[in-house]
């Protein structure tokens, strides 16, 4: 079965990635790690909680907020009665789902009985069912859920930032929906749903462990071959303009200190190595910008302005990207100012070129010490090739980035027309 | 594996193949109200600046020649006892252009920022114990965010008010609050003389070249023997449940309950008191999930687990108010349906494999690795993951029902919207 494996060797990194296709059209990757002892599956996707308006046969339907997270909830349901969760706890794998703005993906990680497992992921992702009763159900389980979302401030600060940014992205929408939008979800809703997106040319799975990959080759050729179909088209908005939507959005709960988020609004990276390289340059850009190393964090710090906690990164969506620095702070407007001013000025003077080598140094050591877990590896690997580009590039890609590209994005993305600031006030 | 590097320093090397690797400093102090906020603040102090990077700007820039090590301050409570200390992160040379000795480099910096901190030798910075303080006072006061956790923080606290385990592993507000350049300066010297120090080491570095490494890095470390005793009591009894309420507004209470089980780590039975955790609350096979989530619908979520340092069994849901009576029953009459043996050999199994398959998984994960025998280490105990899977695997079912049946309930604490008028 090899021989159906292209297999990439990624010599600095001491990785391979071995990548093929099923018969039924599923994209496989494995990331062998010889003497890991748990191994990691993850089927991912192409189908998040942004897809709620798509055109299954030609025709625009619109799905209630919820929909895509609802759908991974009662996927676990078996047409026996059972729940795969526990079958999957039975031979001693941890297994869980999660749903994001474009994704969805479910895993496991087992030390044991690795095949057996697999075959019970792709077993269950495949075979939808879902009856009256038992979405009634878990419109009570699902209405727990977003109450205690309700409840935690970090979730809350984030929700309302994305609502500042957006005046028409379906993300200003919760991932989880509110309770009135999954209570209009029916169960024959569900199935459409799993009909347009839950097939294997818009998904992957990805394996990474101690595990042959002609025994994943195996597992996952059993499937049989499906006729090609084009995907929906998906409606993300169409969102105007560059600009966030609101300048700051405030919110009063039961905190200590204020909790903020800021978001800048970003043109979203073309499909392909320009998504990765996005992700790397964001993250330098802003590690130039605020990092521990630059100044602005020292005097943020001492000023007592920020703690710990602060942290920064970007954020990609369905046709759509921000950068983002979260943290608490009793004056987040001021860290705001500071953070703009900083970003002209890295812009009119340019950034430290040997600051820049040594952050380009820790942004390889990072990534380096990342590639340890499988599952986080699993999960890199099916988001960037749903944007047709594999994770293990990022060295090269790295290698490339200058001073300068990261300049130039603080200059075009950190202004004042592109910024949101979220905050949860102490009441 | 374990071995005495110093006077009152034990080294545990522990081999891995990740790129990442992991080397720990910890100053094992007794839990105490009077010390836990110095303590606390004494680590993010030090990680501020030492003689030779006297400020953050500096030190991170040779973290990040380091390709991006890290250097953390740590502050763990593993039973009665606090661990304070640092953390370094780093990839191992081998996996480097040029196959740097990261692990010399990051031990260096270890030792400075533990021995040598910025502000001239005869006293910290103040400004940088001032923020630190600050800080630490708003992180103590930050624990309310997260609703979740802070129940379980708050019951333990109440139910363990007497004993040394009621104080949390920062200390109070006011505590750190009353935290000052000079008291901090006089601890820390207290400290570094007197307390126990464990090194855990996780990487592909032989025992030989760590030692070597660290030697050098601590060859100016006071000590002052003998060294403060550390260790943790554990209780198993407990009189009639005490009820606890609070209020904050959120939408969904949180009940948590606590049970004395009096089997910790040391005991004989420990394997058997994680099985029957493992049994009520671990995973969707498990009696809460079953029986109070999924059966009677009482609760969204409802998870049981076992302090193993302390002995204790906990309980922590999201309930409705309005349930909260039915949810704590319905929690009580499963651990009593758990002592009677009403459990299936494939329940027994899930909970086994589950257990099983996390010991090993551990050997995977430095961090994981590193926490666990320094865990290990505050009991003055060291076995591998391995060990305790295999006594997992010949515990019988009776045994884990009698070792249910020795535990006693003594707190219960609800966190809602409203303040109940009766408890």
């Amino acid at each position: 079965m090899n021989a159906s494996y292209n297999i990439k060797a990624y010599e600095t990194l001491g990785e391979k990635l071995y990548a093929a296709r099923t018969p039924c059209g599923l994209p496989v990757f494995v990331m062998p790690k010889p003497g890991l002892r748990r191994a990691a599956a993850l089927l991912a996707v192409r189908y998040g909680s942004a897809d709620t308006r798509f055109a299954p046969d030609g025709a625009w339907r619109e799905t209630p907020a919820g929909t895509a997270h609802f759908l991974e909830h009662k996927l676990f349901d078996m047409p026996d009665g059972t729940n795969a969760m526990r079958a999957f706890e039975e031979d001693g794998a941890s297994v869980n789902a999660a749903t994001g703005h474009a994704v969805t993906a479910y895993h496991f990680s087992a030390a044991e009985r690795f095949g057996e497992n697999l075959e019970r992921l792709l077993s269950f992702v495949f075979t939808p069912w879902f009856t009256p009763e038992s979405v009634q159900k878990e419109q009570g389980i699902i209405g727990q859920e977003i109450r205690m979302m309700a409840d935690d401030p970090h979730n809350r600060v984030f929700e309302n930032l994305l609502g500042a940014l957006y005046a028409r992205h379906p993300a200003r929408r919760s991932i989880a929906g509110s309770e009135a939008s999954v209570a209009a979800l029916t169960h024959q809703t569900l199935y459409d749903c799993h009909r347009a997106f839950y097939r294997p040319d818009n998904m992957c799975l990805c394996v990474s462990g101690d595990v042959s990959p002609d025994l994943v080759a195996d597992i996952a050729g059993r499937r049989p071959p499906q006729p090609a179909q084009s995907p929906p088209a998906r409606d993300y908005g169409d969102e105007p303009g560059d600009n966030a939507a609101r300048d700051e959005v405030s919110e009063t709960m039961d905190v200590s200190l204020p909790l903020f988020a800021l978001g800048a609004v970003c043109p979203p990276p073309s499909p392909g190595p320009d998504t990765l390289r996005f992700e790397l340059l964001a993250d330098l850009a802003l590690e130039a910008l605020t990092g521990r190393a630059a100044p602005l964090y020292a005097r943020l710090y001492g000023e007592g302005l920020i703690n710990r906690d602060f942290s920064w990164g970007c954020c990609r969506l369905p046709e759509a990207a921000f950068l983002l620095c979260l943290g608490e702070s009793r004056e987040p407007a001021r860290v705001r100012a500071l953070l703009w001013a900083e970003a002209a000025r890295l812009a009119r003077e340019g950034i430290d070129p040997a600051l820049f080598a040594r952050l380009k140094r820790a942004a390889l050591g990072e990534r380096l010490r990342g590639l340890d877990d499988p599952l986080s590896l699993c999960r890199a690997q099916a988001a960037f090739h749903f944007a047709d580009v594999d994770y293990f590039e990022f060295a090269a890609l790295l290698d490339a980035l200058t001073p300068d590209h990261a300049a130039a994005l603080l200059e075009n993305i950190l202004t004042p027309t592109r910024t949101a600031l979220s905050v949860v006030r102490p009441g | 594996m374990s071995t005495p590097l110093l006077p009152g320093v034990n080294l545990t090397c522990l081999p891995s193949n990740a790129k990442r690797s992991r080397l720990s400093l910890s100053l094992l102090r007794p839990l105490s109200r009077g010390e836990a906020s110095l303590s606390a603040a004494l680590p993010h102090v030090l990680c501020r600046g030492t003689a030779s990077r006297p400020d953050m700007t500096a030190l991170s820039a040779r973290l990040d020649e380091l390709y991006g090590a890290q250097l953390e301050p740590a502050v763990r409570k593993k039973g009665e006892v606090q661990c304070v200390g640092l953390l370094a992160d780093f990839v191992d040379g081998a996996f480097l252009p040029g196959g740097p000795d990261q692990l010399a480099a990051a031990a260096a910096l270890l030792g400075e920022a533990l021995l040598a901190p910025a502000g001239g030798g005869d006293g910290f910075v103040p400004a940088y114990v001032v923020t630190e303080r600050d800080n630490l006072a708003d992180r103590i006061a930050a624990a309310k965010n997260d609703p979740r956790a802070y129940a379980e923080q708050r019951l333990l606290a109440l139910m363990c008010a007497g004993e040394a385990y009621g104080t949390d592993r920062l200390g109070n507000e006011t505590s750190a609050r009353a935290v000052t350049p000079d008291a901090l300066w006089a601890h820390y010297r207290h400290v570094l003389a007197s307390s126990r120090i464990e090194a855990v080491y996780v990487g592909p570095r032989g025992p030989e070249a760590v030692t070597a490494r660290l030697r050098e890095a601590l060859s100016g470390l006071p000590r002052t023997a003998p060294f403060d005793d550390v260790g943790t009591a554990v209780r198993s009894s407990a009189g009639a449940i005490r009820r606890f309420a609070e209020s904050m507004a959120v939408s969904q209470g949180k009940l948590v309950l606590g049970m004395r089980l009096g089997v910790s780590t040391p005991h004989q039975d420990y394997p058997a008191a994680l099985l029957a955790a493992e049994l009520f609350g671990g995973g969707a096979s498990s009696k809460l999930f079953s029986h109070v989530r999924e059966r009677l619908r009482l609760c969204y979520y409802a998870s049981a687990w076992l302090e193993g340092h302390k002995g204790l069994l906990l309980v922590s849901s999201g309930v409705d108010e309005g349930n909260r009576r039915d949810a704590e029953a319905e929690i009580l009459a499963q651990w009593d349906a758990l002592g009677q043996g009403d459990f299936t050999e494939t329940e027994l199994t899930a909970a086994r494999l589950s257990l099983t398959d996390m010991l090993r998984a551990t050997a995977d994960r430095p961090h994981r690795l590193e926490d666990y025998y320094l865990g290990l280490s505050a009991a003055g105990l060291s076995f591998p993951p391995d060990e305790l899977a295999e006594r997992l695997g010949s515990v019988a079912p009776e045994r884990v029902a009698e070792t249910a049946r020795g535990g006693v309930w003594d707190g219960v604490y609800f966190l809602g919207g409203e303040r109940e008028a009766t408890l």
